[in-house]
């Protein structure tokens, strides 16, 4: 028999009791649009991530902290220790080591590190004003000439540059404007202060004032959040004028360094020589992707309750297919008799799951991308207001087509029971049935 | 030529066994009507089914033209069938979803006939049986007779020497079960089809060249005509 017959012949046999198909049908159809829903989520959920992080990309970044020797066991820095931490002339516990002149030194020497860029973090800023009197309370971040910065509007500023400023997109409606051209070209002061400005007695900061002139204004993004933007050179030349004591000024409390294009066998064996020199050091590609296997772990939890549904629904493929085989031995029996071989048999019954496989996958894809449009434009309208480049649920077309073959492959399966179980009828016993 | 030589078959398990046929000796020749005729239980269906190769008999041969049939594997039983045998039953077994031109080309599809090919040879059998006229009907709105004219033209389709007929008339009234015989006749005159009629019907019996009695699985006695 000609495999376009057997599969004619399938579905032609799929409509005759219609409303048993439809029901089968139907259930595939609700086990894929969870499928497809969930898988949807996590999706967006990565790509959200994504889109953030290319916002504030460094190529070749790393990021170097030196290791807290009284945090963690076992090298694990969030394992909790059984002793009590060791006194090391800071105040606090659980504040990071600085890095040394020293170290910058040998962190500089290490094969594969091309430059290294230190950050004073004890160098904080108040607050940032725009007529002098309304001041609003604001961080910074600090870049590297290596790194690339998404802007709502206007230009980074060049490595060098001490007097610009790229400020958060909250600051456009905080200073009073509307729209994120307005800013640029603005002049703002900033509030700077290191610990060394604390009144030892009073404790009263005297901050130092400095004038930038607004060259950005970066769009919303979850790495860099309400941060005002400088340039690394900017922390290090205030900090430099703030704190004159020459051991602070040649101590940071992270280094962000740039290394050559590594492969990731390189590059996890130059993370290893850091760790045994006592640094900690993260790239923004292992964040990410530390981020990204998190996310992945809840999808697959999420797919398999999906999974599940498909599981069921496919036991009534089964039941469907048994019932068909019984109404229709007869038609078994006469086809063997005339000729038809087991295989034929087979593939025809299989081909019938294979089919409510199929539509049901279709539909339930279909349904799924729907309905998940459907929530993204609600998302964007309401909840999600303002998370810029993120929907909800992202469909990519390679795992529609996962998951349409996961329903024919497990349509076949609950189709090779019954499909067997004709194929072995006897053709006599068959034609007998009344 | 059909040759059954000792034919046994035995149903049931060691305890408890039952013996349908016991020892059938029996030679058809090409073109012959023969006629099965014996009461219900007495072996005749088994005999029929043992010979179209339907069933494999527990001891004995069935060979067609010296072959024996216990030679083949089931692909080539599967074949041999196909495009030898013609089979038309009591019941009809015409697929009710399916219309008369579908029900009748189905011997051909299993065959691996493509669809334009099968065309041509379904309406030539069609008129054979008189059926042109009702080619697009559903098989569930067709009258008895009309029926069994459809599965003759099902069994006639890969041009069978041989064709069974399993009590044909049994489901018809006596003035369409004749219309029905002598269209079998007319196909074994014409186009000398060996035809075997299983039957308990004594008048459509003595149509037939030759008469095979079977009682308890064994020949009773043959009467020529």
């Amino acid at each position: 028999m000609k495999t376009l017959d057997i599969i004619r012949t399938a579905n032609s046999n799929l409509l005759r009791s219609k409303t048993r198909t439809i029901l089968t049908i139907l259930a595939i159809i609700i086990g894929t649009i969870t499928l497809t829903l969930t898988v949807a989520i996590g999706n967006g959920a990565k790509d959200y991530i994504n889109n953030q992080i290319k916002a504030v990309d460094i190529p070749n970044g790393l990021f170097i902290v030196k290791k807290n020797p009284n945090q963690g066991r076992d090298g694990n820095p969030f394992a909790p220790t059984d002793t009590l931490p060791k006194y090391t002339n800071q105040i606090g516990i659980e504040v990071t080591p600085l890095i040394s002149s020293s170290d910058m030194a040998s962190i500089q020497q290490i094969k594969g590190i091309k430059k290294v860029y230190g950050e004073h973090t004890n160098l904080q800023t108040l607050y940032v004003t725009l007529n002098g009197n309304d001041k609003y309370a604001v961080s910074a971040y600090y870049y590297v000439p290596e790194e690339t910065l998404s802007l709502a509007a206007g230009t980074i500023p060049s490595a060098n540059d001490s007097t610009s400023v790229i400020l958060p997109y909250k600051a456009i409606k905080t200073l009073g404007y509307s729209s994120p051209s307005d800013l640029i070209g603005k002049t703002v002061s900033f509030a700077f202060i290191t610990s060394s400005n604390i009144n030892k007695v009073t404790g009263t900061p005297t901050p130092t004032l400095k004038q930038f002139h607004v060259s950005g204004v970066m769009v919303t993004n979850l790495l860099v959040g309400d941060n005002a933007i400088f340039p690394v050179s900017v922390n290090n030349a205030i900090f430099n004028e703030l704190d004159t004591t020459p051991t602070d000024q040649q101590s940071f409390s992270n280094v962000a360094a740039i290394t050559d294009s590594l492969s990731s066998k390189d590059q996890s064996a130059l993370q290893t020589t850091l760790s045994n020199k006592g640094y900690n050091s993260n790239s923004i590609s292992s964040i990410s992707s530390s981020i990204q296997g998190v996310i992945t772990t809840v999808q697959v939890g999420l797919s398999l309750f999906a999974a599940i549904a498909i599981l069921a629904a496919t036991l009534g493929i089964v039941n469907t297919l048994l019932m068909a085989v019984l109404e229709r031995s007869r038609e078994i029996g006469l086809m063997k008799a005339l000729g038809m071989g087991k295989g034929g048999i087979f593939s025809m019954f299989a081909f019938e799951a294979i089919s409510i496989g199929f539509w049901g996958g279709i539909i339930g894809i279909l349904l799924g991308v729907g309905i998940g449009s459907i929530a993204n434009n609600l998302a964007r309208k309401y909840f999600l207001k303002g998370f810029e480049g993120y929907s909800l649920l992202t469909f990519p077309i390679s795992f529609l087509i996962i998951i349409l073959v996961i329903d024919l492959f497990i349509a076949f399966l609950a189709g090779a029971i019954p499909a067997l179980k004709a194929s072995r009828m006897n053709p006599i016993d068959a034609l007998r049935v009344e | 030529m059909i040759q059954v030589t000792d034919l046994h078959k035995t149903y049931g398990n060691k305890k408890n066994t039952y013996d349908a046929l016991n020892g059938i000796n029996l030679t058809i020749n090409d073109g012959e009507s023969v006629a099965i005729v014996g009461k219900s239980g007495s072996g005749k269906s088994t005999l029929m089914h043992v010979m179209a190769a339907l069933d494999t008999p527990t001891s004995g041969s069935v060979q067609y033209e010296g072959k024996n049939l216990a030679n083949y594997n089931a692909r080539e039983l599967n074949k041999f069938r196909n495009e030898n045998i013609g089979f038309v039953f009591q019941q009809f077994f015409l697929k009710p979803n399916q219309n008369v031109f579908e029900n009748i080309s189905l011997p051909l599809m299993i065959k691996g006939i493509s669809a334009n090919q099968r065309h041509e040879r379904v309406l030539q059998v069609l008129k054979e049986v008189d059926m042109e006229d009702k080619k697009k009907n559903k098989a569930t709105d067709l009258s008895g007779g009309q029926k069994q004219r459809v599965c003759i033209a099902r069994a006639l389709i890969n041009n069978p020497k041989i064709i069974f007929a399993d009590e044909p008339t049994g489901n018809l009234d006596s003035t369409t079960g004749k219309t029905i015989i002598d269209l079998l006749f007319k196909l074994n005159k014409e186009k000398h089809i060996t035809l075997i009629i299983v039957t308990h019907d004594d008048d459509i019996a003595k149509m037939c060249d030759r008469r095979i009695y079977i009682q308890d699985g064994k020949i009773l006695n043959h009467e020529n005509t």
